[in-house]
């Protein structure tokens, strides 16, 4: 191995060890903030899985395994029609229309 | 009947003959005969808001009985004599409405008009809630023997109407004849307050008519039917339009029947289709100026269609 190689060999293991540990401090960090919907890691943001990870156009990157995402546990309330809303006579009632019995 | 609300509300033309006939009319029912019941038989029916009765208030009586008679098959018959007569008009020995003398009065710009009457349990109790509502009582309520209690309101808008307590029930609901009153409309400048004062009054449930063009328009209905229609004085009504109640008449051929009127010296104010039931619908004017309308429906379809039939 030339000292190059040695060089790059260094920066690189050194560069990897910086990153496990920013990954660990920032997981103690994340630890402690709960709510916290992003994850500092070296350079960049993690923001969670998003449109734009490569996941979601698999064939495009081309191979793979199918990724399943399952739904969160807790599900946005749905909206309903209020409860309270007016009763209507289904159909709406017309003028009487049985015929008169005869003699009446 | 929501054809017949948003239909007749597009046609406003006749206000200057409806609302002068309902206007500043003395009326003399204080010294009215003893009148033969609404039904033959007790019915032991309450249905509060149905129109069980109609009054026309005109002065020529005979030009008046001629007019009905010609259009609409009428047969007459006279209760008490002199001023004190009431005349009730029949049809297949069934009781229509009644005919009263009243005095033309120049100012009010019509001769005769038409007073309609719903069904309340006590007419006489009405009295304080048409006054907060910015009415008031113009005939206090009387007792006709063997007939009821009836009494004659001004509403907050100037819309007269009466309210009977029939003696022997209300009338059953069955199918108009032709020659028989088949709807009641009033028209008004606040649809909303109407319907809201009329439905706490007379008991009605107030549907507003979502289905059409026209969504101020309102049914009211109880018993399960409809009773009235609500339409709104649009802005392009006459000059001096007021609101007023109308009743309608069930005729065979709307056309020839407004044709008639025409011949026996009335007018035509309005003649359309109707949206549904294979109708037509006018608002015509009796010689005399009394405003009224016609209305052609083909109600036996409407039983054949009905689960109510079952």
């Amino acid at each position: 191995m030339t000292a190059h190689g040695y060089r790059r060999l260094i920066l690189t293991l050194t560069g990897g060890l910086i990153v496990a540990f920013a990954g660990l401090s920032t997981g103690c960090d994340s630890n402690s903030s709960r709510s916290s919907t992003s994850v500092y890691a070296g350079s960049s943001y993690y923001r969670g899985p998003g449109y734009y990870d490569p996941w979601y156009h698999r064939p495009y990157y081309g191979g793979g395994n199918t990724v399943i995402v399952n739904p969160p546990e807790h599900r946005p309330p749905v909206s309903r029609p209020p409860v309270n809303r007016p009763v209507r006579p289904a159909p709406m009632p017309t003028v009487p229309a049985r015929p008169r019995p005869r003699g009446r | 009947m929501t054809f017949i609300v948003s239909t007749v509300s597009r046609f406003l033309a006749l206000f200057g003959l409806v609302m002068a006939a309902g206007t500043g009319s003395p009326l003399r029912a204080e010294t009215l005969p003893m009148l033969p019941p609404l039904n033959p038989e007790p019915t032991g029916l309450t249905i509060p808001g149905k129109f069980v009765w109609s009054d026309l208030f005109a002065e020529d009586i005979d030009g008046a009985k001629r007019f009905y008679s010609s259009l609409l098959g009428w047969t007459w018959r006279t209760f008490g004599s002199g001023v004190d007569e009431y005349h009730i008009a029949y049809t297949d020995d069934r009781p229509i409405a009644g005919l009263v003398y009243r005095e033309a009065r120049a100012e009010s710009g019509a001769e005769a008009g038409w007073i309609v009457y719903a069904s309340a349990a006590d007419p006489g109790a009405l009295e304080a809630r048409v006054a907060a509502a910015g009415g008031r009582m113009l005939v206090s309520p009387i007792e006709v023997p063997y007939r009821g209690t009836h009494a004659v309101y001004r509403d907050g808008e100037g819309a007269l109407f009466g309210v009977l307590h029939s003696s022997t029930g209300d009338p059953g609901d069955y199918r108009a004849e032709y020659g028989e009153w088949v709807w009641t409309h009033l028209f008004s400048r606040d649809v909303r307050a109407a319907a809201d004062f009329y439905s706490e009054l007379l008991g009605y449930e107030s549907l507003d008519i979502e289905t059409t063009a026209e969504p101020n328009d309102f049914v009211l209905a109880s018993g399960g039917h409809a009773r009235a229609g609500i339409g709104a004085i649009g802005p392009d009504a006459p000059e001096g339009a007021r609101p007023a109640w109308v009743g309608f008449l069930r005729v065979a051929n709307v056309d020839a029947a407004a044709g008639l009127v025409e011949e026996l010296g009335g007018s035509v104010l309005m003649l359309r289709d109707l949206n549904t039931f294979e109708g037509r619908v006018a608002v015509v004017a009796d010689a005399a100026g009394a405003t009224f309308g016609l209305i052609s429906l083909n109600l036996e379809a409407v039983w054949d269609n009905r689960e109510e039939r079952q």
